[in-house]
């Protein structure tokens, strides 16, 4: 049972409660924040080594090895960047004018597409000394510039050599399609070029510089058919300053407005140099020799602490080595504890550890593996220790796959993509995205089923982030994904909801928002991205307390199915239909096996590995011993999808965009063993631990007879209605291992009244005696607690979860305080025809 | 309990288990899944199709390889088809300490302690039916099939002497072979083909073709290949015959010849023999291209340094023949002659130059001029231009 507030105990028992039910889109899948990609470049770059890293200033700065050359790119406000906005004129004018001082003059251009821009360009000199002067930006109004969008920071130093002058604009400026005019105003007299223009395209007019230019720009002085050199821009992405000669492969590490650069050379590829920069990249210092290598360098990747100790690992063949700074002291290049047949990756991330995504072929084996591998700072890995390899995805040798080209970012959780390459008759060269549950350390090893992310690059994405967004790039290509989006509240509009919260059950919830203004009319875009499919529904029963209104308490959450606008002369709705997290599991089935040898993994690591591969994190109240001391041998195969002979008639009533309770997909309501529920409930199957899901997250709690109980109901938490009924489930039970191991319980009470009901598991796992035992009593207890099915109305308890023991008096019956344990809750939320605030709670045997 | 369709992707036929690509893992395989004892090792082969039975859908201790398809089955594999074969065993014997009771004879396990070799089992595999068996048999971890018993001549036979016995694939010879009727494995011959006979001791291959016994007109080569230059290479050179005959030790060599040729009539040629050539090239054949040279025989330079004679071409006289042409070149009215058989007349040279008039051929012959220099009336004279 959730803890609850005071307030919020006490209101929940009163007469004059009022209801209040939080219900919010969040833009994840599970615990995981979903990633909605921007291209901001694709260009025509050449591929090779290449990487990223954005220090404190948010500067995206760039490497990239072509022909045995090192560049650098330096994007200032990467954020802003994009397609050329083509606004303005790029050649560079036949005839100077002269702008006289304290005058100001713009010229109309039209803009196609929306667009930001950060700078103006213009072609400009001096005609003495040199001369300050700034770019500005008006709008059109019929035809004359109007009002006055934005001023550039002053450029000063303008000489007399005619050039392309930049004028940074102190933000940047959205712009919708249309004519804007681009111009300068100067305190002296200036040289600007121009060609002929159309019709009075440049408006010239008298403006003190320095209290800036007037807004609205004024009445024009003089209209002449002249377009002048000038132009607005945002970053490209593709401009390269050339950093190093004779360079084969790259890497870069940052701490705050520190950068360095690492550089193998390509005339002695055992050579490692590094540069570094201490202003953002914006300039750097000299290369140096920082160590060499046994033999030729095939892979390298950096990273740096906060504080600036910095951690590079290179691959010669096999074999890691990995060069440490401590402080401004760096180590000797050593080699690491580990061993494979082959490295083809490396990547490395500081986040309180070096933490470390390896790709390879593990020896003897030669399967191609992508690791995670840390090097310790002292947090999950001693400090200047090697951790094992842990497998984060594994192939086998002969399938045809190869993984290669890793990264790794810690943004929002741990983020990392690797290459997957597949060679057989229909080939596929693709990377995948990986996540960790938020909570999860990198220690765990614990990840998201990758996730095709589509782009085919022979050397990789790079990853870095800003506290907005992720970033991933390649030479050619710049992407980032917002995050940290605050959740889409949708109280105020809800007007009915039905919340089913059973064990291991994908039936979810229906919530009805009004739309009778048409504010849900775009689901999935704008402020509604959050709502869409397969975004989290968060619902939280409550009450409007005295002093703390709009309390309330996050139970399960669920995951939005479909999106139904409705649409009548009465009443305009938008109606979600969800699934509950175990509906998560009931979908992913694995395009692969999956197998956990005997002793590699225990209960509670296989529940970890197997939620998260959909976001899910698991955790526990209380655990049976079992579930952390047994490592049984345990496999997902591959599931199909039911065939079509199986599945429903879609046009079956059954499919209709209103039922209550919101119907099963026909897809997860056949039995299916190759999917994540089938695993997670095999799993639960040999444990005396029960399982409950709560927001992103799954609980194990172990429920033992002798528990006492959370809650009293029929007391003062009335009891609105309730039917007791009890059931007739097995009776003996029998449990057979490996080895015709058997274990026999039996419920003499229960074959007095049913004779004999025999219910008989079997699992290899079971080698031993106490194990046998254990499972025919774990079975035994199922039964007990399923022998009773009550059904018990009573008014919204904002903490009540799944396995809660609750205490019912219902003196009608003759019921005092008897012990009854919750398996199922179905949450009633209705403010129309029949206003309803109410749970049905399903009670066993406790 | 699920079924999966899967493919066979390794196999250990120590523990009978193989790694199954299950349909749908397409990265990654089920590692030492169980092969059902019924199916024969033989059948588990890479790439065939099989179906997994998952007794425990989450647990792959407990699968097994149910069935495999796709593929015709190895007759008798797994020893089950022929169990009455087994009942002429001498259970009794007292080698056989480990032999199970005729009750029990079809379990087949219980036999592999029986010694083979053992000279007691004389008649072991001696069964009454002929045993029809494909696909390999492991006999040990490292041999396919191995023949231990010493007792007979012949360790592997077809059921007659003009059965094939095929092999496919590579033949690795680590002794000497005999190829043919009469033909004896011997140290002397790498690989003697020989049908009847035998005549020299040392040769690398001997190939004596008499087996020819065909009716009619009959073509029957000793040796016979081609050497043809194919694909798109960037230079082809191409001999259709490459032997070279190599002094390689400090004791003396009287005789070195690349090629030594000669032709026979056996005793029973009595046929009429039209004509033999010791070496007889035929005239070229050009489908395509041609040649810009092209030589009968192109004797490059013989000499060397210590070489006290060198001949680019001898030819020995020619005797105990009507006719003798030690050399002739042209036409069937030659340009040139060396007649041979014996020493020329007095006067007379066995050198015969083609002329340009009537007759063509002429001899060439010493005349003494008169002492007023003139030759005999209808003499020609040989001069310089």
């Amino acid at each position: 049972m959730r803890t609850l507030a005071s307030y919020l105990t006490a209101e929940q028992k009163k007469k004059t409660r009022k209801p209040y039910l939080y219900v919010a889109a969040v833009d994840q899948i599970g615990g995981i924040p979903r990633l909605h990609w921007q291209t901001m470049y694709a260009g025509a770059d050449a591929a090779g080594p290449h990487a990223l890293a954005i220090p404190t200033d948010g500067s995206l700065n760039r490497l990239r090895v072509e022909s045995n050359t090192l560049y650098r790119q330096r994007t200032v406000t990467p954020d802003y960047g994009g397609p050329d906005p083509n606004l303005g004129k790029k050649t560079v004018g036949a005839i100077p004018q002269t702008l006289p001082a304290h005058y100001k003059q713009a010229t109309k251009f039209t803009l196609a597409a929306d667009t930001t821009i950060t700078t103006i360009l213009a072609y400009a000199a001096a005609v003495t000394g040199t001369v300050s002067a700034r770019a500005v930006i008006y709008a059109d109004a019929a035809g004359s510039p109007a009002a006055l969008l934005a001023t550039s920071d002053e450029l000063p130093g303008i000489d007399t050599t005619p050039a392309w002058r930049e004028f940074t604009l102190p933000t940047p400026v959205d712009l919708d399609p249309g004519d804007y005019w681009l111009g300068v105003i100067v305190p002296a007299g200036t040289n600007l070029y121009y060609d002929a223009g159309s019709t009075e395209q440049t408006r010239f007019n008298i403006d003190t510089y320095a209290d800036g230019p007037s807004d609205p720009f004024g009445a024009p002085g003089l209209s002449l058919d002249r377009e002048y050199s000038i132009y607005a821009t945002r970053p490209a992405f593709d401009t390269w300053t050339s950093f190093r000669a004779a360079t084969r492969l790259c890497a870069l590490a940052r701490y705050g407005a520190n950068l360095l650069a690492f550089a193998v050379d390509n005339a002695t590829p055992t050579q490692i140099y590094k540069a570094e920069s201490t202003d953002n990249g914006a300039s750097w210092g000299a290369w140096a020799l920082l160590a060499t290598a046994a033999g030729t360098i095939t892979h390298i990747a950096a990273t740096s602490a906060t504080a600036g100790d910095t951690l590079v690992i290179i691959a010669v063949g096999a074999t890691v080595y990995r060069i440490r700074r401590t402080a401004t002291v760096w180590g000797a290049l050593t080699v690491w504890t580990n061993t494979a047949a082959s490295i083809t990756g490396l990547a490395v991330h500081h986040w309180l550890d070096f933490n470390c995504i390896i790709t390879g072929t593990e020896t003897t084996t030669l399967h191609p593996h992508v690791w995670s591998c840390i090097y310790g700072d002292g947090y999950s890995q001693a400090l200047n220790t090697w951790s094992t390899l842990r497998a984060t995805a594994e192939a086998s040798a002969g399938a045809g796959v190869t993984f290669s080209n890793p990264s790794l970012t810690y943004a929002d959780t741990w983020r990392a993509a690797h290459r997957e390459a597949y060679s057989g008759a229909a080939p596929y060269d693709r990377h995948a995205l990986l996540a960790s549950p938020i909570a999860a350390d990198f220690v765990d090893n614990i990840w998201t089923e990758p996730r095709p992310f589509n782009l085919d690059h022979d050397y990789g994405l790079a990853l870095d982030y800003t506290n907005t967004h992720v970033w991933a790039t390649t030479p050619n290509r710049v992407y980032r994904a917002p995050i940290g989006q605050t959740p889409l509240d949708l109280s105020a509009d809800v007007l009915s909801c039905v919340a089913h919260d059973h064990p291991l059950s994908p039936q979810g919830a229906t919530i009805r928002l009004t739309n009778h203004d048409g504010r849900y009319n775009a689901p999935g875009a704008g402020d509604l991205l959050a709502l869409s499919r397969g975004a989290r529904i968060d619902i939280a029963p409550g009450y409007h307390c005295p002093a703390h209104p709009a309390a309330h308490s996050h139970g399960p959450s669920y995951y939005i199915d479909t999106i139904d606008h409705v649409s009548d002369p009465t009443r305009r709705e938008l109606v979600i239909h969800a699934s509950s997290a175990w509906s998560l599991l009931a979908r992913w089935r694995p395009g692969r096996t999956y197998r956990w040898p005997a002793g590699s993994r225990n209960y509670f690591q296989l529940f970890s590995a197997i939620l998260a591969k959909m976001a899910l994190e698991f955790s526990c109240y209380t655990s049976s011993p079992k579930l952390t001391d047994d490592f049984p041998d345990f496999a997902i195969n591959p599931g199909y999808d039911p065939p079509p002979y199986l599945l429903h008639d879609p046009t079956n009533p059954r499919h209709s965009t209103l039922v209550d309770p919101p119907p099963v997909p026909d897809t997860l309501d056949l039995p299916a063993w190759g999917n994540g529920l089938a695993a997670i409930t095999t799993l639960i199957s040999h444990l005396e631990d029960r399982l409950m899901a709560r927001e992103d997250m799954i609980y194990g709690v172990w429920p033992k007879a002798d528990d006492t109980p959370d809650y009293a109901l029929g007391t003062d938490h009335v009891i609105l209605s309730a039917t007791y009924r009890q059931r007739a489930p097995a009776d003996r039970f029998l449990a057979y291992g490996d080895a015709d191991l058997a274990a026999e319980v039996i419920d003499y009470a229960t074959v007095d009244l049913l004779h004999d009901r025999p219910h008989v598991s079997h699992d290899k796992n079971m080698t031993t005696a106490a194990s046998v035992t254990n499972r025919a009593t774990r079975d035994a207890r199922e039964a007990t607690i399923n022998s009773r099915a009550d059904t018990v109305t009573i008014p919204v308890h904002c903490g009540l979860e799944l396995w809660d023991v609750v205490a019912i008096t219902d003196p009608a019956l003759g019921l005092a305080a008897v012990n009854r344990r919750v398996t199922g809750i179905v949450l009633v939320y209705d403010t129309q025809t029949k206003p309803a605030y109410h749970q049905v709670l399903t009670l066993g045997e406790p | 309990m699920t079924i999966h369709k899967a493919v066979i992707r390794s196999y250990a036929s120590a523990t009978h288990t193989a790694d199954v690509q299950l349909t749908g893992s397409l990265p990654a395989y089920l590692a030492a899944v169980r092969v059902a004892t019924n199916i024969p090792a033989a059948a588990v082969a890479i790439g065939r199709e099989c179906s997994v039975l998952h007794l425990d859908p989450h647990n792959p201790t407990d699968a097994l390889v149910l069935s495999i398809q796709g593929a015709l089955p190895p007759a008798g594999g797994g020893g089950v088809t022929d169990h009455p074969l087994l009942t002429n065993l001498g259970y009794a014997t007292a080698g056989h300490t480990g032999f199970a009771p005729a009750a029990h004879a079809h379990a087949h396990d219980a036999l592999s302690n029986l010694a083979y070799a053992d000279a007691a089992h004389t008649d072991f595999c001696s069964l009454a039916t002929p045993q029809t068996t494909t696909a390999e048999k492991i006999i040990d971890a490292t041999t396919g099939l191995r023949f231990g018993h010493a007792a007979g001549p012949l360790l592997l036979a077809g059921v007659s002497p003009a059965t094939i016995l095929g092999l496919q694939g590579d033949l690795d010879v680590s002794g000497h072979a005999a190829v043919g009727a009469g033909a004896a494995v011997a140290t002397g011959r790498t690989v003697a083909a020989i049908d009847t006979l035998a005549i020299h001791p040392s040769v690398a291959g001997y190939f004596d073709i008499t087996g020819n016994k065909a009716s009619g007109v009959q073509f029957t080569y000793g040796l016979s290949g081609a050497a043809k230059a194919q694909g798109t290479p960037s230079a082809a050179y191409a001999f259709g015959l490459y032997f070279f005959a190599q002094h390689n030790t400090p004791s003396p060599c009287p005789q070195l010849g690349g090629i030594l040729l000669q032709v026979q009539s056996g005793a029973s040629g009595a046929g009429a023999l039209t004509w033999a050539k010791g070496l007889f090239i035929d005239a070229a054949y050009w489908a395509a291209a041609q040649p810009a040279t092209s030589y009968g025989i192109d004797i490059l330079d013989q000499g060397g340094a210590t070489v006290t004679t060198a001949y680019g071409l001898r030819i020995a006289n020619q005797t105990a023949a009507t006719t003798v042409r030690l050399l002739e070149l042209g036409p069937t009215t030659p340009y040139l002659r060396l007649a041979g058989g014996a020493a020329p007349a007095a006067g007379l040279t066995h050198l015969w130059l083609y002329e340009g008039t009537t007759p063509q051929l002429r001899n060439v012959a010493f005349a003494v001029a008169d002492a007023g220099g003139h030759v005999p009336a209808g003499a020609k004279v040989l001069y310089l231009v």
